[in-house]
């Protein structure tokens, strides 16, 4: 018997009420709650083209053309025993399915207009958050082109600012809410449209399907990212708002900017998840970003994140002012800046409190980031 | 804040929106004037069901509308919504959160 799996839901109400579904080969399905049958729920089952399906979802194409043009070769029954994230088994129903009056009414969409915007277009087809950025480097004046290191520099900056961001925003959940959803170092966002027509654009899209509700749990990281980006074009107000994110978010920030410094370049995005109106769209032009990099350079330990470390004492080398300490999640190792604590007294094997400054500094020409614990200030624990 | 059923860990979620002001919802209802019936949770409605697919705390939660003319565009056209009845809500000040 043939059976599908549910994959995405696009209109909850008291449950799962149109969802789509692939079966084991990858075609694609859409399936409507039916009256429930021995109090399970039942579903109309129709196998979609996928150019219709993706009509569906822009909200071009009502729930019921799409489902009577699939449903006039085959349709199903699904009732849903144990729940949607078992495999459905369909029933083949031979009566034909305009007659079996299962079909939702005309007019059904999935939303109310059409969306112009790449940004909104590509969740609304994605059904997910969606990530545009376009950049004006110099190359790309006269063609469609951009140099590697540039593009590759651009991503990777822009998703650390990203990681950063979902960082700061899980620490303010509470600690259920927190285990409950995705990992602050989890593979966050994947390119979907390398090189969209116009400037040199690129789309990303959330790695992470959104929850049934259709919200992505990095939809809570580029709000901060549009804080960070709202002032942009006035440095004092940009400030205030950098200063309230100190920390690593901060400090990607500052390096994205200097990064887009460097290669002559401003930057636009634009995000929006499947459920929005509008794209949420923010940009920094190239005159703007010296004036925001010349300010916020001036604050020091703008990036610098405290961190307390509790934990026995593992190694000291008070001559390179280097230690590590051995705490519950493994060894931290740090250093000790010039002018710094002493390292003096401390006892290899006994328990410390170590109260810390975690700055983050990017390997030139990698993206990659380097983590250095510098300790402020230490106590017996 | 209580809740009238006992709701799982981290539930509501901390993005759920507390009723500070009163707030009109809609929610649709098998009969008019609405039962108690009307306003139970799946979890309620079916306490031993697993709901695979759908977190517990979504269970213990009842589906509103915050713009009736979404309840009207959409969920009336729906098969298995489609004889239900609009019912107007308002939410008073302390009445739960609303994500």
């Amino acid at each position: 018997m043939k059976t599908i799996q549910h994959t995405t839901t696009f209109f909850y109400y008291d449950g799962p009420q149109v969802f789509e579904a692939r079966d084991m080969i990858g075609g694609h399905y859409v399936a409507v709650m039916a009256e429930p049958k021995n109090g399970h729920a039942r579903y109309l089952v129709a196998g979609v083209a996928p150019e219709r399906l993706r009509q569906f979802r822009a909200g071009t194409l009502d729930l019921r053309s799409l489902l009577a043009e699939a449903g006039s070769e085959e349709w199903y029954l699904a009732t849903a025993v144990t729940g949607l994230d078992q495999p459905l088994a369909l029933e083949l129903q031979t009566a034909p399915l305009t007659a079996s009056g299962l079909l939702p009414d005309e007019g059904f969409l999935l939303h109310d207009r059409p969306a112009e915007e790449i940004a909104l277009r590509e969740a609304r087809e994605r059904n997910n958050l969606v990530l545009e950025i376009a950049a004006e480097p110099p190359e790309a004046a006269e063609e469609h082109r951009i140099r590697v290191g540039t593009l590759i520099g651009l991503l990777g900056h822009v998703q650390t600012m990203i990681k950063h961001a979902y960082g700061a925003a899980l620490r303010e959940l509470s600690s259920d809410n927190r285990r409950a959803i995705d990992r602050t170092d989890a593979h966050l966002m994947d390119v979907v449209i390398p090189a969209a027509p116009g400037s040199f654009r690129v789309v990303l899209e959330a790695a992470k399907t959104p929850d049934l509700l259709g919200q992505n749990e990095l939809a809570r990281a580029l709000q901060r990212v549009d804080a960070l980006f709202e002032n942009a074009a006035n440095p004092t107000k940009a400030l205030a708002t950098v200063k309230e994110h100190r920390g690593h978010l901060a400090g990607a920030y500052l390096r994205l900017l200097r990064f887009l410094t460097q290669h002559k370049t401003g930057l636009r995005y634009s995000w929006a998840e499947s459920s929005f109106a509008k794209p949420n769209y923010r940009a920094v032009s190239e005159a703007e970003v010296g004036p925001l990099v010349d300010v916020l350079s001036g604050v020091s330990n703008l990036g610098g994140e405290s961190l307390t470390l509790v934990g026995a004492l593992e190694k000291v080398n008070r001559g390179g002012g280097t230690w590590g300490l051995l705490t519950e999640e493994g060894v931290c190792s740090g250093k000790v800046r010039e002018g710094g604590p002493s390292l003096d007294g401390l006892k290899v094997g006994g328990r410390y409190r170590f109260s810390c400054v975690e700055e983050i500094e990017e390997v030139e020409g990698t993206g990659r980031e380097q983590r250095t614990l510098y300790l402020i200030e230490h106590e017996p624990a | 804040m209580s809740y009238r059923d006992r709701l799982p860990e981290g539930c509501p979620p901390d993005a759920a929106e507390e009723i500070t002001t009163l707030r009109a919802v809609f929610r649709l209802v098998r009969t008019d004037p609405p039962m108690p019936a009307d306003f139970l949770s799946q979890r309620q409605e079916k306490p031993g069901q697993i709901f695979r697919g759908v977190t517990e705390c979504e269970a213990c939660g009842l589906s509103v509308f915050a713009d009736r003319r979404d309840a009207e565009a959409r969920a009336l056209k729906l098969p298995s919504l489609k004889n239900r009845k609009i019912c107007r809500i308002t939410l008073a000040v302390g009445a739960g959160r609303i994500l």
